[in-house]
């Protein structure tokens, strides 16, 4: 045998000795960890069931089936669900949604008056709310977090960003804040939901690099929420406990920790449910999913209309749906029942962009109905023939991966075709589907959009799918404008009576329907699964809102198995 | 050349390897068509922010100045920014990469050890009902889908029998295990916390077996198969002769032999499982890398698919460097002479 080679004894030695350094190591380590674990004085670190803090499980334990991952801690950043859950219980916003009337209402601003005919907004705030360090909070906390917020130009600032400098946040006095616009902006109050407010002396403390404490809130809380972050595991899950000395206060039957999973499968998330593993669900399965914890008897699924809109967009600036006739023959061929009844299961057929139980629709607007013989007419008057249309090759896309959108544009297709027009169905991802609705001439002639609203106000509903300004989201796919619509918009926005405004909106949603920018389709219902033991539980329109576990109880014995 | 300098020399030649994984995976997740600056940032996003983004991840220069930025930033330990998750994809990765690696190592352990005596079996019972019986099983790991298997074994034995875990690495209200390694069954094993090793082992089991079925039914196969080769050669047939216990003969000289082959595959086989555990974890809501990598992909979040892909790439070579290593071990001949 060569001397170059290794034996196989000397191997067996080699790896013999790599095992023993790895058992010495873990002896060590065992010791260290004993010493460490004296205290529990357990071999398995289970916690109890209090305010203690640790992971949970314990019967005052909240546990939410999150279906993402949480991509912030940071409520500057904070745009999806779970990051607004998260906000929402770590942090307190300046207004807050009344769960009655689904309209702004107090929360930590007390009261608010405007000034400068609507260019100026003041805040007095409560003196009674601390964060969890014990420190008050007062308004430079409200003036540093709107600053931060502007200045890191992430999450909701594109609220503010076109009109407040943060140059005109003045602090009048510890309890007043005011915000000077550079013109008036009507939904000011509005966007303030969006608005949560972090200790300001704990986050400059914590600033690396001109962050603004981003990286320090991404693994701790400066909030004066009813909830202080524990621990946070990227991708897993994020664990809190309550805040004794909440400015709320709290019942005997409240939840001392919160928790969230982040479980994907839709098949995991109702075997959770089932077990009574898992207090609550998001609102982002498949109809057949809350149908089916329906049927659990230890999970309850409420069915309440929402603040959403289900619609086609219909691109307005590329043939042959730049034509107002084929536009109103694609939305007359469309069966609206089947779409609302069959595959969404529930809600009601839509009225204008606007959510129908949001203040500020146009009640004037009748939902459209699936009427084959005016969709020919309309086609017989469009400037594009049967032929011509076909030729240039209709593409709607939907979301790929997702049963129910497909659906619907196989729903689409059905209805055209009885008008001879053919429709190619093209599932695109997420990012690819916002990427083409970057420009006219790359977003699709019709594209499923969701659409809910981020503020208690029709404006998203409105101004940032129909204003020029706010072309190339996927929002605004339709591509659709006129002068008129514009400026009515622009007026809305720059109305601080709220009544007033609201009928600015409505008056824009009558423009915006003549022409026929969209297929309406439903105002879909608002549905998540609730284990039978947590009561408290009241939609407020505003994404993840209706999540605040402070104000949810227990009833009962721990979870309902 | 020794044997060592061939080693040596093996893992020189994985640095190219990597290397040129990594212009690619760079050059496809950057030109895939999509937005994921402005999906980051939401619908109400105005361009001033989209452009103040894409300006602070690098994406506003030259692809080639992007992948040198990228480059260096890679030795350093800046693997860039994850636009999903907002932290440097590194420590992304190193947070999830323990549970992907428990998973798949211990799915591969049991794989390999139940395959190696249900092939020994198999083949040296050709066409008798054990073969019969290891080609049905074969079959049906093979064929069926992962995602398809785990939530069969959830509704079986979670749901029906109530006998093991729904998901997860440890039950609520166990906390972890003081982390060393991050595999809690080796840190509980350190830390001495034997109800806590126990705890995750029962949370591996379901996931270990969706994963693994596929995995042992190809490696029995090719066991049975290759043993049945054995079996003609003169040596086995010398040492019935002298009367050497069977289960010294079929599971000492033989298998030795049988498992060389077997041994390619399942080097293959572990980086398989490193970048296919995703519906697997998915379903167990286990917190790992390859969910985290399908995530990236659905949001084209492409410094994260790039590092997920560049890990599973060192998984791959790796595993092909320890079968290579252990080829010499179980084969002599095909360690190299010294020059």
């Amino acid at each position: 045998m060569p001397t170059g080679n290794i034996e196989r004894r000397k191997l067996l030695k080699l790896i013999g000795a790599g095992a023993t350094s790895v058992a010495l190591a873990g002896c060590q380590g065992a010791q260290q960890t004993e010493t460490t674990d004296e205290s529990s004085g357990s071999d398995s670190t289970t916690t109890d069931q209090t305010s203690d803090g640790g992971s949970g499980g314990g019967s005052n334990d909240f546990h939410f089936i999150a279906g993402q991952v949480f991509g912030t801690l940071d409520p500057a950043e904070q745009v999806d669900y779970t990051q607004g859950l998260a906000a929402q219980n770590l942090y307190d916003e300046l207004i807050t949604v009344d769960a009655e009337t689904l309209q702004p209402t107090a929360h930590i601003a007390e009261s608010w008056d405007t000034e400068d005919e609507g260019q100026t907004w003041v805040f007095t705030l409560r003196d009674d709310v601390t964060f969890s360090d014990g420190t008050p909070l007062t308004a430079d906390d409200v003036a540093y977090s709107l600053t931060r917020m502007l200045e890191l130009q992430r999450g909701y600032s594109s609220f503010w960003l076109d009109y407040l400098d943060p140059s005109n946040i003045t602090v009048r006095d510890e309890q007043t804040v005011a915000f000077e616009f550079n013109q008036a902006y009507g939904p000011a109050l509005a966007t303030f939901v969006q608005f949560y407010i972090v200790n300001s002396t704990v986050v400059q403390e914590n600033e690396q690099d001109g962050d603004y404490g981003n990286t320090y809130l991404q693994s701790n809380s400066a909030g004066s929420g009813a909830y202080v972050l524990d621990s946070w595991e990227q991708g897993n899950s994020i664990e809190a406990t309550a805040y004794e000395d909440y400015w709320k206060g709290w019942s005997e039957d409240s939840f001392d920790t919160f928790r969230s999973t982040v479980i994907t499968e839709e098949s995991t998330i109702k075997t959770t449910m089932q077990q009574g593993e898992g207090d609550m669900t998001d609102q982002y399965m498949g109809t057949q999913a809350y149908a089916e914890m329906d049927s659990y008897s230890n999970v309850r699924v409420p069915e309440v209309p929402q603040l959403q809109l289900f619609h086609f967009p219909l691109n307005c600036q590329k043939a042959p749906t730049d034509d107002i006739n084929v536009r109103k023959a694609i939305a007359y061929a469309f069966d609206y029942d089947s779409a609302v009844n069959d595959i969404i299961g529930g809600g009601g057929v839509a009225a204008g962009p606007v959510p129908r139980e949001m203040a500020g629709h146009n009640d004037d607007l009748v939902p459209m109905e699936q009427d084959l013989d005016r969709a020919k007419e309309f086609l017989d008057r469009a400037d594009y023939s049967v032929e011509e249309i076909n030729e240039i090759g209709l593409e709607h896309v939907v979301v790929a991966g997702t049963e129910l959108q497909r659906q619907m544009g196989l729903l689409n297709q059905a209805g055209l075709n009885e008008l001879g027009i053919d429709l190619e169905i093209n599932p695109l991802q997420w990012a690819r589907l916002t990427d083409r609705a970057t420009s006219a001439e790359s977003t699709a002639h019709m594209t499923n959009i969701f659409h809910t609203a981020k503020m208690p106000s029709p404006d998203s509903h409105t101004y940032l799918m129909y204003h020029p300004s706010s072309f190339g989201s996927y929002i605004s796919q339709s591509w659709y404008s006129t002068d008129e619509i514009a400026a009515t918009l622009e007026e809305a926005r720059q109305t601080s009576d709220l009544q007033s405004r609201l009928e600015k909106y409505e008056e824009a949603q009558a423009l915006i329907v003549e022409g026929m920018p969209s297929v309406y389709i439903a105002n879909p219902p608002y549905r998540i699964g609730i284990n039978e033991n947590v009561e408290g539980w009241q939609y407020r329109g505003v994404m993840s809102f209706d999540w605040d576990v402070h104000s949810m109880t227990r009833s009962g014995e721990g979870r309902a198995e | 050349m020794s044997y060592v300098d061939y080693l040596v020399r093996r893992a020189i030649h994985s640095v190219p390897v990597i290397f040129g994984l990594s212009v690619l995976i760079f050059l496809i997740s950057r030109v895939i068509p999509g937005d994921p600056v402005r999906l980051a940032l939401g619908p109400e996003a105005t361009d001033q922010q989209v452009a103040a983004l894409r300006a602070e991840m690098g994406l506003d220069q030259p692809l080639p100045m992007q992948y040198a930025d990228w480059l260096f930033g890679v030795v350093q330990g800046d693997w860039g920014m994850s636009l999903r998750t907002n932290n440097n994809v590194f420590s992304d990765i190193v947070a999830r990469l323990p549970a992907t690696l428990e998973l798949t190592v211990v799915t591969l352990f049991f794989a390999v050890l139940l395959a190696i005596p249900f092939g020994v079996v198999a083949g040296t019972n050709k066409d008798r009902w054990q073969d019969h019986l290891s080609r049905i099983t074969a079959l049906f790991g093979v064929s069926m889908p992962r995602f398809w298997v785990a939530i069969v074994l959830q509704i079986v034995f979670v749901v029906s029998l109530g006998l093991l875990p729904l998901s997860g690495r440890l039950s609520d209200g166990v906390a972890p295990p003081p982390a060393v390694t991050r595999l809690y069954l080796v840190d509980s094993l350190i830390a001495g916390q034997f109800g806590t090793f126990l705890d995750a082992a029962t949370h591996l089991l379901l996931p270990t077996v969706a994963l693994g079925l596929a995995t042992l039914a190809q490696v029995m196969r090719l066991i049975r198969s290759d043993m049945i080769d054995e079996q003609r050669k003169d040596y086995v047939l010398a040492a019935r002769a002298y009367g050497l216990p069977n289960t010294l003969i079929e599971y000492k000289y033989m298998l030795q032999n049988a498992f060389t082959s077997s041994l390619t595959v399942v080097g293959l086989a572990f980086g398989f499982l490193l970048g296919n555990a995703f519906l697997v974890e998915i379903v167990f809501a286990w917190p790992g890398m390859a969910r985290y990598g399908v995530q990236a992909i659905l949001y084209q979040d492409f410094n994260a698919i790039v590092g997920v892909t560049i890990v599973v790439g060192i998984g791959f070579v790796t595993a092909n460097f320890v079968v290579d290593l252990l080829y010499g071990y179980l084969d002599p001949r095909v360690r190299l002479e010294e020059g």
